[in-house]
């Protein structure tokens, strides 16, 4: 009897292509649940797809289906922008964090920048050193290590060695050409002021700039 | 001008009958199944002188249907249950049936769509992808069907099936009396 039951599900599982067998059909005809089989394969013979009628019409909604498929595109390449411009600065803020010792102090490893900062060109450097440093006094007294500020910190910049924080380390010639003559655009004669900032900046400002004319030996660093 | 009228000619042959078979297969879901048949006959079109055997053709849309149903339709807005069930009764999807239907995938109701059609069995394993696929969608639809006629309380109907098994009960007992 379950064989018979079995036997009608696989013909029906089958597609029923053939006739059944003669017993199977003779067990069907009596049997209440295979006549429940029957009933929900013919279930699905009453359903007319072609009542469904014409599709709707292309256009709209292939231009709907462009909208959903460019939408996806665009959040992709959306997401994908925003992550590599998160990576930039991320990148940008590990390099510049990086160059600096633990213990050094901030502003020396700053000054080794605003120096490092001068192989990269006079265009970038000179606006940034003047909208960033607020506290830098409007005279021109050469105080270029006002830079010292926690905000400055060019992340593309090459790295200072640790072996050349030192303030002294940048009286190459070649290291400030470009910038000092930015901060220092006007060699006005401050030199009455002993800025005791100026000192250590005096440095960077090797050019031919008014740093010679003041000869102040108490305005030697005495932060 | 020629190109035009055969477009349109491929459209009309197949429009409606798989936007029958697209309705089956999104259970319903009468914005999905427009775009999908929109898509499939355009891509059909485009192919139109590989598929000028309207038989390959069909099976080949269904084929392309089926596959972009099992899609995620992102940004679509599903229909409601009552709204399916609507749609679904107006091509005689009776309410157990559409219950055991909504119990399977998408590749198993193109299968039963495809069965529906009176696709042949290569065709059907065509659409499916392969001939386990389809006994599987047969045996899961039985099963759903019986379970939700069951619940329904519902009395399954006699078709052309029972038709064709009483006719060979008939003939087998004619058989044995002689």
């Amino acid at each position: 009897m379950t064989d018979s039951h079995a036997q009608l599900e696989a013909w029906l599982v089958d597609g029923a292509m053939s006739d059944p067998p003669r017993e199977i059909a003779v067990h069907a005809t009596l049997c209440e649940s295979c006549t429940a089989r029957l009933g929900a394969f013919d279930a699905l013979a009453v359903i007319e797809v072609a009542a469904a009628g014409s599709p709707p019409p292309l256009a709209a909604l292939t231009r709907l289906r462009v909208g959903v498929a460019w939408a996806r595109r665009g959040t992709a390449v959306g997401g994908t922008v925003l992550a590599g411009i998160l990576v930039i600065l991320g990148l940008s803020q590990v390099v510049g964090s990086g160059g600096r010792p633990p213990g050094e102090p901030e502003g020396t490893q700053l000054a080794g920048l605003s120096t490092a900062s001068d192989h990269a060109g006079p265009a970038s450097s000179q606006p940034e050193l003047s909208s960033i440093d607020p506290g830098a006094p409007e005279t021109p007294t050469p105080s270029v290590p006002a830079t010292a500020q926690p905000g400055f910190t060019p992340g593309p910049l090459p790295p200072v060695p640790p072996g050349a924080t030192p303030l002294p380390p940048t009286p190459g010639p070649s290291a400030t050409a470009a910038p000092t003559s930015a901060p220092t655009p006007t060699p006005t004669p401050t030199p009455e002021i002993p800025d005791p900032s100026a000192s250590p900046s005096q440095m960077p400002t090797a050019t031919p700039t008014p740093t010679p004319e003041i000869p102040d030996p108490s305005a030697s660093p005495s932060p | 001008m020629e190109d035009r009228t055969l477009h349109s000619a491929f459209v009309e042959l197949h429009g409606e009958r798989l936007h029958g078979f697209a309705l089956l297969v999104t259970l319903g879901d009468q914005t999905l199944a427009g775009i999908l048949t929109a898509e499939a006959l355009a891509n059909g079109a485009e192919r139109i002188e590989q598929l000028r055997h309207p038989e390959r053709a069909a099976t080949w849309l269904r084929a392309t249907l089926t596959r972009a149903a099992r899609q995620p339709a992102w940004g679509h807005q599903r229909p409601g249950e009552p709204e399916r069930r609507d749609a679904l009764r107006k091509l005689g999807v009776d309410p157990a049936t559409y219950d055991a239907l909504a119990s399977l995938d998408v590749r198993s109701r193109a299968v039963l769509a495809a069965t529906v059609e009176g696709f042949a069995p290569a065709d059907v394993y065509e659409v499916a992808g392969s001939d386990a696929r389809v006994r599987r969608a047969r045996r899961d639809y039985l099963t759903a069907y019986l379970a939700a006629s069951r619940t329904r309380n519902t009395k399954p109907p006699a078709g052309p099936l029972a038709a064709r098994v009483h006719a060979a009960a008939a003939t087998a007992l004619s058989g044995s009396g002689r």
